[in-house]
């Protein structure tokens, strides 16, 4: 399981539907149109609130990463590494996100991402970066 | 320099054992250091008119802490929340104070808790989920649960812009193991080498465990009054020569600085302009470091070497006790001990003081202290005095 549990609220709802669906959803700003992360919710250049979504077209380039070392069976089990990056949606956002199916020593920066779905716990999916 | 004497300066130091102390409150740490913070100056605890405290991941004392010190009459009282930056900030909003004539005699606390006895009650909070929802929450269901693995992403960055290196950064935690060995009080009591820094368990790469900041319980109180109050006192004062705050803000968009850069770019001539003074006349330096590579972006942007260049710097043998840059020289956070913006001001007043026994740095007349919180979200700098600068 790439991710772990996570529970939707008020904010994130339109984008974890947006995540059953396939889409990566953003926020469009209504007054003056820029594009920004669903995490935000307030326009960077003009200050609006942001209210409208839209979807991304699934295109990043990968901006940075680091590979988790985890020992999920306790301090003596075996380490499992976990590649998490920054991707850089073409649209401009920033997102957070596991990479996977692309080998450690491939991982560079500008390296064409694709967005994809993984599942979160029982309920809800959420974005994943795949090889482009 | 002319010292007025609404100066403020630093009068007390209080500093609780640190480390793997158990059985005592945030608020317990808390009281302890305000009570030896006054003792330090040579103060009774009804001298003191002002009152801010600061709490950590264990939790806060809150404006109580009045009633539990049972202090009448204060002109000021506040509790903040400001995260690593919180020793500098408190210090600086009690400068202000006291500048104004608000306040005379201000304490500043902070303290933290976090380590837990193995195996007691404490133990079963700490392993209970936190509630994982919305945007944090996905951040931690991804696997971000703390400072190791974004700022491992940050240095990342460093690395791919400018080809810093991860035994680079060893340098920087090999240096301050060799201060902290000459510091009585520090948790770390080992020498490591360069080697033992590569082989140490990886954590995020490329951050490995001896990149990464120890975790300590305690509290440290300081003092603030006027360098006309601190003339009857017990310590040497140590001015508050300058003092800023950068806190630049961050949308998750493209942005070709991140990682690169912090607020120590602003606001690091801001304080030193307050002071009238350069990075060419600071004598020794107290960095937050909960990771080496903070330590090294922060040279980098107060001027101490060229952007990009952090690395050469660190790695071209003038760190450590035997070198000709004396930087966290108590240890820091890596090898000394871990209470946030605490750790490097503490550092900071002990060396300004002349107190730093057998670490001591000869010149010592002006020390530049920065704090971090956050990732790249937090930085607040002090340029302190000595009593002859």
């Amino acid at each position: 399981m790439v991710f772990g549990p996570v529970e939707r609220d008020d904010d994130s709802a339109e984008f974890f539907d947006g995540a059953a669906r396939g889409e990566f959803m953003m926020h469009r700003c209504e007054a003056c149109g820029r594009v920004w992360s669903p995490s935000e919710s307030v326009c960077g250049d003009c200050g609006a609130a942001l209210s409208t979504w839209v979807a991304a077209s699934g295109d990043a380039e990968l901006r940075s990463w680091t590979v988790l070392h985890q020992r999920p069976h306790g301090k003596d089990g075996e380490v499992v590494q976990k590649v998490v990056g920054i991707g850089e949606l073409v649209e401009g956002p920033w997102w957070w996100a596991p990479v996977v199916g692309i080998d450690q020593a491939g991982l560079r920066d500008g390296l064409p991402l694709r967005v994809g779905f993984a599942a979160a716990g029982d309920d809800e999916r959420l974005p994943v970066f795949e090889a482009r | 320099m002319t010292t007025t004497m609404q100066q403020p300066v630093i009068a007390g130091l209080g500093m609780t054992e640190i480390g793997k102390i158990y059985g005592k409150s945030v608020t317990d740490f808390s009281r302890e250091a305000v009570q030896l913070a006054v003792a330090d100056a040579g103060l009774k605890l009804s001298d003191i008119d002002g009152l801010i405290v600061h709490g950590g991941v264990a939790g806060s004392p809150g404006v109580e802490l009045q009633r539990d010190l049972n202090l009448r009459d204060l002109s000021l009282l506040a509790e903040l929340k400001t995260w690593g930056t919180n020793a500098a900030v408190m210090i600086q909003y009690a400068a202000m104070a006291v500048q104004t004539g608000q306040a005379t005699t201000v304490v500043c606390v902070f303290a933290d808790a976090p380590l837990r006895q193995p195996g007691g009650v404490g133990e079963q909070f700490a392993a209970a989920n936190p509630k994982v929802s919305g945007w944090s929450g996905i951040k931690y269901a991804t696997g971000i649960r703390s400072g190791p693995e974004l700022i491992a992403m940050n240095t990342r960055r460093h690395m791919l812009k400018y080809g810093t290196t991860s035994e680079q950064l060893g340098h920087i935690a090999v240096a301050q193991r060799e201060w902290a060995l000459l510091n009585p009080t520090a948790q770390m009591t080992k020498p490591i080498t360069l080697e033992d820094h590569q082989e140490s368990r990886m954590i995020a790469d490329p951050l490995r465990l001896l990149d990464c900041c120890l975790v300590s319980n305690g509290g440290i109180a300081v003092i603030v009054t006027t360098a006309g109050r601190a003339k009857d006192l017990a310590q040497p004062p140590v001015k508050m020569l300058g003092w800023s705050q950068q806190n630049p803000g961050f949308y998750e968009h493209a942005d070709p600085d991140f990682g690169l850069v912090s607020g120590a770019t602003v606001a690091g001539p801001k304080a030193l302009g307050m002071a009238g003074l350069t990075v060419e006349d600071v004598d020794v330096v107290q960095f937050y470091d909960c990771f080496t590579w903070t330590v090294l972006v922060t040279l980098e942007d107060y001027g101490f070497c060229g952007k990009g260049e952090g690395g050469d710097f660190v790695s071209s043998g003038v760190l450590g006790p035997y070198g000709t840059f004396p930087m966290n020289t108590g240890g820091g956070q890596l090898s000394s001990f871990y209470l946030q913006g605490s750790t490097p001001v503490s550092e900071g007043i002990i060396q300004a003081r002349g107190q730093a026994g057998a670490r001591q740095v000869e010149k010592h007349d002006v020390v530049l202290v920065s704090n971090n919180g956050g990732s790249l979200d937090h930085h607040a700098t002090l340029v302190l005095g000595s009593a002859d600068t």
